[in-house]
């Protein structure tokens, strides 16, 4: 930290030598005692740590702060630390603007709470003007897993317009040899707890050797989508916030990506036994994400509707919340139970068989020569496709493309290690502009029919129904229209993906 | 960002006190705060024990947003920092004078500010200059302290004056300080005085001797008698000066 050094000290012994030290230079007095408890947030995957920053609360006050230079972003007052926040907890406009595009769905998690009892020194000028605060601190930090740990350290700050003499206090305690932990200090803290700070994301990174033979490639791959699933399920269980099923999810979709696109790769028993715990993992949890999905929708379908019907739409939405807790309960206890906790089990002790022992000696060939063979297949696959879509063709096709581009996507990722980054980055930009074109296609036309679903339930016999079903046939319009404008923009994305630059990143990358 | 100047062109009214001591609150609640004193004399500068870089005077002032972020310094306190005075100060009207825009000149120069501070209080020098209609221009609430004496409403009523011709935006306050109540007068005067619409009024400051003392301790009288009359009333001020600034 630029003011401020933190050190890791074993006893109240090494605070006396170094104050002993520092007064040869600086007058301290005592300024304080105090207790204080604080707590940390961030979210499973660190989105705070991994971006230099953290939330603090106590008793009185939340704050925002990036911990590498000390300096606030901005903070409010809290009275009582909840268990989650989401960016829209809170009231402070900076710490929302600022969360929201961090956290987006995420919600913030209490990691961990530290009772402090720090006695406070001040070091003063020969004016008796603070040049910088000194503080000991004997820190208890524990978590809900009853994880909890001792240590004590020394915080000594500078004051903005002291450098001099902060720069001398430095020196003072470089020669007191005492450890500094300013740099990592919040790694320190969380690296006691269970989990290593920074480790989790949802976009798994898998350094791939190119000479690796695939089946032992597609095993490391299987095992950290096996991790992620089997890390998301208790945030799902606890309901904390949607991502955690998401990431679920979309491990359990490249499980069998993987699976499929790359045949003849592992075990045949093995990799049908894997493919029926995704494809049932996946089944288990469509409703429930689908739901989701609605909810976060709603804005946009006010979007969609005149000022005069806004409001009427809040009884579907009453409905859909009502739909998903029913599907949260259910997936739930689908989690719970003994029959999810075999499939989980067996998951991971298809992962330990040797993965090798195949009758087709395609799993011994190099990783990059088979993955080279399926990016490109499916490549080819998406442009044929592609190029056969015109503006009649039906909406089957598109559907069609938008799975294959779903692969494709996967695909590259998970073999990303294996080609160049500029290369595949660029290619995935372009792939996501079709699939983002797709994926509102689909959306759209799947929220027509869920829409028209509900409309059909209604019977029209109170006035409140017959103003809902007006509302939703007004949807229904807007959504089918918006589906006809993303769908005549389908083509011209098509043919920008199409493009010659394009193919020939295509054939270098992957073209054997 | 909000910037509340603390002015009257009268002397020994409390200016620095009522400064001193509501940025100091508005700190403990967590606002970052810096402290402006453009008070050649550097009253708020000496209670905060805090002196101005050697390089910095009038003229680094007027320079804008380096020069100024520069020469802040660090309270005691967290959350409150300080732009120290200079004698130099003395000189810059004649600087602002030679000035294009010669009265939006320090407004541009705080507003640089905005991303590091939430509040800036500014403890203005005693007189009616072009400083001061730089000050006027950049307030968003000017507080007034007011002696509850004839004179010091003399006083008033000429600024109020000045004021109404022009700036008539300007947002202003009035608090009565060093208040007596055991002097009839102060408490004729507290009873019968009447503000325009326009004009705030806030709770007044009673006279202590522990403000009194302010010189020998330096520090913010909310720091060292939390408790006491004094303090109370200026954490009344405080929070009608925040409901003001933030309803």
């Amino acid at each position: 930290m630029l003011n401020e050094v933190i050190l890791k000290i074993s006893d109240s012994s090494e605070l006396e030598s170094l104050l002993a030290q520092i007064s040869n230079n600086f007058n301290w007095v005592i300024a304080g005692n105090q207790d204080i408890q604080e707590y940390y947030y961030d979210t499973f995957d660190w989105r705070l740590f991994n971006q230099n920053l953290c939330l603090i609360a106590n008793n009185n006050m939340l704050s925002l702060s990036e911990y590498n230079t000390n300096s606030r972003i901005s903070s409010e007052a809290c009275k009582k630390p909840k268990r989650k926040y989401f960016w829209n907890s809170f009231r402070d406009k900076l710490l929302r603007d600022e969360l929201k595009v961090l956290l987006q769905h995420r919600a913030l998690l209490k990691i961990c709470k530290c009772d402090k009892n720090t006695e406070l020194f001040r070091l003063l000028n020969e004016d008796d003007k603070t040049i910088a605060k000194l503080s000991f601190e004997k820190l208890t930090i524990s978590n809900d897993l009853n994880i909890k740990f001792d240590s004590c350290i020394i915080r000594i700050q500078g004051i903005r317009g002291y450098s001099k003499e902060f720069k001398m206090i430095k020196n003072i305690v470089a020669s007191a040899g005492l450890k500094r932990v300013d740099d990592n200090y919040l790694f320190f803290i969380f690296s006691h707890l269970g989990r290593v700070p920074g480790k989790y994301s949802s976009k798994i990174k898998i350094n791939l050797d190119a000479e690796m033979t695939t089946a032992e490639s597609i095993r490391l791959i299987l095992m950290k989508l096996a991790d992620i699933i089997i890390e998301s399920e208790d945030g799902i269980k606890q309901d904390i916030d949607i991502e955690f099923l998401h990431d679920y999810r979309v491990s359990v979709r490249k499980g069998r990506v993987i699976l499929s696109e790359l045949k003849n790769i592992i075990p045949v028993h093995i990799r049908k036994e894997l493919k029926e715990i995704f494809a049932e993992l996946g089944e288990r949890t469509n409703n429930l994400r689908d739901l989701d999905v609605y909810l976060l929708k709603k804005s946009t379908y006010e979007s969609y509707l005149p000022d005069v019907l806004k409001k009427e739409l809040s009884p579907l939405f009453d409905n859909i919340r009502k739909e998903r807790l029913q599907a949260f309960k259910k997936l739930k206890s689908f989690l719970i139970s003994e029959e999810n906790k075999n499939m989980i089990l067996q998951m991971e002790c298809l992962l330990e068989e040797d993965f090798t022992f195949t009758n087709s000696s395609e799993g011994d060939k190099p990783v990059l020569h088979q993955s080279k063979l399926a990016i490109y297949k499916r490549c080819k696959s998406i442009l044929k496709i592609g190029r056969r879509i015109k503006s009649n063709s039906k909406d089957e096709q598109l559907h069609d493309l938008r799975l294959e581009c779903k692969k494709l996507r996967y695909l590259l990722e998970l073999f990303a290690s294996l080609f160049p980054p500029k290369e595949i980055d660029f290619l995935v930009s372009q792939l996501k502009m079709i699939q983002d074109n797709l994926g509102d296609f689909n959306d759209l036309s799947v929220q027509q029919d869920k829409m028209k679903m509900y409309l059909d339930s209604y019977l029209g016999k109170s006035k409140s129904e017959i103003n809902l079903a007006s509302v939703i046939g007004g949807l229904i319009t807007s959504l089918h229209q918006r589906n006809q404008v993303v769908r005549n923009e389908f083509l011209e994305i098509f043919k920008q993906f199409d493009s010659k630059k394009n193919n020939k990143i295509i054939i270098s990358l992957f073209s054997s | 960002m909000k910037i509340v100047s603390v002015y009257n062109m009268k002397g020994g009214v409390g200016k620095t006190t009522i400064c001193v001591n509501l940025a100091y609150a508005a700190s403990k609640a967590g606002f970052n705060t810096l402290l402006v004193d453009l008070d050649p004399q550097g009253a708020s500068s000496f209670y905060f024990r805090t002196k101005p870089r050697k390089k910095f005077d009038s003229s680094k002032l007027l320079s804008g947003y380096e020069k100024v972020y520069k020469s802040i310094k660090g309270s005691d306190y967290d959350f409150l920092d300080v732009l120290p005075a200079s004698v130099s100060y003395r000189n810059l009207d004649i600087e602002l004078d030679s000035m294009r825009k010669s009265k939006k000149q320090l407004k541009n120069v705080l507003k640089q500010l905005k991303d590091d501070y939430d509040i800036i209080f500014i403890d203005s020098p005693p007189n009616l200059t072009l400083l001061s209609e730089n000050i006027f221009e950049s307030s968003d609430l000017m507080i007034i302290p007011l002696i509850p004496t004839p004179l010091s409403l003399n006083a008033y009523n000429k600024l109020s004056e000045f004021l109404s011709q022009k700036n008539k935006n300007l947002k202003c306050g009035i608090t009565f300080s060093m208040v007596e109540k055991r002097k009839e007068i102060h408490r004729s005067i507290l009873q019968n005085f009447t503000v325009s619409k326009e004009v705030l009024q806030f709770s007044p400051i009673p006279n202590s001797s522990q403000i009194e003392k302010m010189g020998q301790y330096r520090e913010p009288i909310l720091a060292k008698h939390p408790k006491g009359k004094a303090s109370e009333a200026f954490v009344l001020l405080w929070n009608e000066v925040r409901k003001f600034l933030y309803p």
